[in-house]
């Protein structure tokens, strides 16, 4: 015990001993990995399943995915459970290394290997050809006939997510042509031409023929747009794909995937920081924090009515025009996310929390649920702890009056914006 | 792009005018020059006085060791080189030209066949340790092609001529023809099959010599490849691992690969002095290794320009290969 706790405080400090041991049994716990993950001529029984829901497109059940590093395991993400139905965008919101964009990551079984691994838990897929697959349990190979053509992605980074030698048009035709062996290369390129129009780009032609250093960062990010929907997939997952542009390209990307969602009838898992473009956007959000979900529901329910002291803390530290007008600070969340090396057994967020109590020092709460799929990961809403009178988060006054208060409203076309962020859709 | 050749050439003539000046008077500066090599036993046993060497210093034209002398000198050479005569060589008694020409080409025959056996070996195995990191191939192949571009070149080739030609006597010891066969002079097949035969070893140690290098820089970056957001992309994409390494990782990899080892070409001309000289190769390498050590002058500056010539067109086409392989360089200037 007493060298656990020395662990857990020092983890940066590993003797020479322990950082073998470390590597050793990484070294066998991946090889093992990767050997299942390779195999080749699987039986699709051993991956195949059933939704449990046939509503929806994706369901992400106690996804645990771990990174075996040098210094101990990372636990990205640690249970993760969640769904999209079809149709909808479900926003995925946390801070930086919450384990979004693993989750997301873990979808397209992209996640770095050898030493990030899909551990536990199961990714239950829909094809469009109505086979029910495990993404979680399938071999690198048969995963090919999901990527790009059911679930495709967009990613961070247009300025270093295309390929620099390669001309847009090529890129675009190969991720095609792939899935498409039949057609010709004429019909490809028309193809291709008419989804770099479909995502706004005035001169297809010829953008068809630069290469990716020619374009600027919301060309770009149309174009990966484009190749991410040639295959008409079910599911787009879109991993901050705003963080990268600047405030005026943001408004026409987001745009932009709402008005193709619409067309092609998909859905989206849109992962971004920005509580701003999920209240824009989403129908749906989870909200993680240091790999788990501490909170989930409708985007009504979370941002009117959040639950969990780390939504409300998020929410209270947007800026917003009252804060200039009132000249008051900005509200932070004090302290820091726990190494996700050495998780505790408590709360992970019980040392950030003005509402913690004591059982929160002791063990990770479960999931309590509210009206239609609103749930919190915290002992406030148990119903044990009814008695002690606890104080509730909340959000300020001025931020949550009633449905239609300055910090969530209506927008005429159906949609939410934040007031914080009407400047950056154009009001 | 022609303006930019053009300008990069008239820098290369500025940049061999200072080389060979430098060249120049570090091989005057050399303390015992071909005559002292020369005349050393004679003069030791009295057959000629100090006054004799002196006299044939002056008749080579080294008797004047002092800086205005040293700059004459180097004036007349440069006069001379500038109408492509390099003077006579001292210890081989021709044209230091015709020399190089001579033996130029069994030299470039023997690094260009290595070059190209090291390309075919070093690349691959570069790529596929890249693409099984960690793994017990890629360290088998981290550590033995280091092991073999770690060891000297002269004790890799003692190694394998001892084991390969003196325990096994699989290949002849040295030199370029076999002295105890006479080949009729029409047998041109028996004659080439004969110097391949000789040359199979000095090959081995010049490909052993250089994959390790290569199939680490080979693997440094494809590893660094692999590790950028557009092979994610390309894999999200739904393409075959196998496109997405030899297309799109490849195609990256390609860059640095194309571009250092086409600066390399013009290095083939150079001759390999030690492993040439170790297997007692008539190749441009033995040859100047053998005038550096006599002190040859003119030899050893016509070499030594020759090789600055060939470092300066290496660096240049090179630099023109970024602009023919990677679209995002342009050369305008």
């Amino acid at each position: 015990m007493a060298k656990d706790n020395k662990n857990t405080k020092n983890t940066q400090y590993l003797t020479i001993k322990e950082e073998r041991e470390i590597a050793k049994s990484n070294r066998k716990i991946m090889k093992q990995f990767e050997r299942t993950k390779n195999r080749k001529n699987v039986d699709e029984s051993e991956f195949t399943t059933q939704m449990h829901d046939p509503r929806n497109v994706i369901e992400i059940d106690n996804l645990h995915t771990y990174f075996y590093t040098d210094v101990g395991t990372t636990k990205a993400v640690n249970g993760v459970s969640f769904k999209i139905p079809e149709g909808k965008i479900v926003g995925v919101v946390g801070e930086s290394g919450c384990g979004k964009s693993v989750t997301s990551l873990s979808v397209m079984q992209l996640v770095q290997g050898p030493v990030g691994q899909i551990v536990d838990g199961s990714i239950r897929y829909t094809t469009s050809e109505g086979k029910c697959y495990d993404i979680a349990k399938m071999p690198r190979d048969e995963m090919r006939r999901i990527r790009g053509k059911e679930i495709a992605m967009i990613f961070q980074e247009p300025m270093t997510s295309l390929n620099p030698v390669f001309k847009i048009g090529e890129q675009l035709d190969e991720a095609l042509a792939i899935f498409e062996p039949k057609m010709s290369k004429e019909e490809v390129k028309a193809r291709s031409i008419e989804m770099l129009e479909m995502v706004g780009i005035a001169d297809q032609k010829k953008i068809y023929n630069n290469y990716p250093h020619e374009l600027s960062g919301g060309m770009r990010q149309r174009v990966m747009i484009a190749m991410a929907l040639i295959c008409n997939p079910r599911l787009i997952i879109a991993d901050e794909p705003t963080t990268a542009l600047d405030v005026t390209i943001q408004a026409q990307i987001l745009e932009l995937l709402l008005e193709v969602k619409n067309k092609i009838n998909g859905s989206i898992m849109l992962i971004t920081h920005d509580l701003g473009v999920i209240a824009g956007m989403a129908d749906y959000v989870v909200v993680m924090y240091a790999g788990k979900i501490v909170e989930a529901g409708d985007i009504h329910d979370i941002f009117k009515n959040p639950k969990h002291p780390y939504t409300v803390g998020l929410m209270r530290s947007l800026p917003s025009l009252s804060h200039v007008a009132t000249g008051s600070r900005l509200y932070s969340i004090p302290g820091q996310v726990p190494s996700p090396v050495n998780l505790p057994d408590n709360c992970y967020f019980c040392n950030r929390c003005e509402y913690s109590f004591d059982i929160c020092m002791e063990q990770y709460p479960p999931d309590y649920y509210f009206e239609d799929n609103h749930r919190a990961a915290c002992f406030l809403y148990d119903e044990k702890y009814k008695d002690l009178d606890l104080v509730k988060p909340e959000l300020p006054r001025n931020m949550a009056d009633d449905s239609e208060s300055k910090m969530v409203r209506k927008i005429p076309q159906g949609r939410v914006v934040l007031e914080s962020e009407t400047d950056r859709f154009g009001g | 792009m022609v303006k930019y050749i053009l300008k990069r050439l008239g820098l290369a003539v500025i940049i061999l005018l200072g080389v060979s000046l430098l060249i120049y008077m570090l091989t005057m500066a050399m303390p015992a020059d071909y005559i002292d090599n020369q005349t050393a036993a004679a003069v030791q046993s009295g057959q000629m006085t100090p006054e004799d060497v002196l006299r044939l210093k002056e008749l080579y034209g080294l008797a004047d060791k002092s800086l205005p002398g040293i700059l004459k000198g180097y004036a007349l050479w440069f006069s001379n080189a500038l109408q492509g005569d390099l003077g006579f060589s001292f210890l081989y008694g021709r044209p230091v030209t015709q020399v190089i020409k001579e033996y130029v080409w069994i030299s470039f025959f023997i690094s260009l066949i290595a070059y190209v056996i090291e390309i075919i070996i070093a690349i691959p195995m570069g790529i596929r340790a890249a693409v099984n990191q960690y793994s017990g191939y890629d360290y088998t192949v981290s550590v033995f092609s280091m092991m073999a571009t770690a060891l000297p070149s002269f004790f890799l080739a003692a190694l394998l001529m001892n084991f390969f030609s003196i325990n096994l006597g699989w290949f002849p010891l040295q030199g370029l023809t076999t002295a105890t066969k006479i080949f009729h002079p029409s047998d041109t097949w028996g004659i080439l099959l004969d110097k391949a035969w000789h040359l199979v070893l000095p090959i081995v140690t010049l490909t052993l010599l250089s994959i390790g290098g290569l199939m680490r820089y080979t693997r440094t970056n494809m590893l660094e490849v692999m590790n950028s957001d557009y092979i994610r992309t390309a894999r999200a994409k739904g393409l075959p691992e196998k496109t997405v390494i030899n297309k799109h990782a490849f195609r990256n990899t390609f860059i640095p690969l194309v571009t250092t080892l086409s600066g390399l070409l013009p290095g083939l001309f150079s001759g390999a002095m030690i492993t040439e000289t170790v297997f007692s190769i008539p190749g441009i390498g033995s040859m100047a290794m053998r005038a550096t050590q006599q002190g040859d002058i003119p030899f050893v500056m016509g070499y030594n320009m020759y090789l600055a010539i060939l470092t300066v067109i290496g660096y240049l086409i090179s630099d023109l290969m970024y602009a023919v392989v990677d679209p995002r360089v342009q050369i305008s200037k």
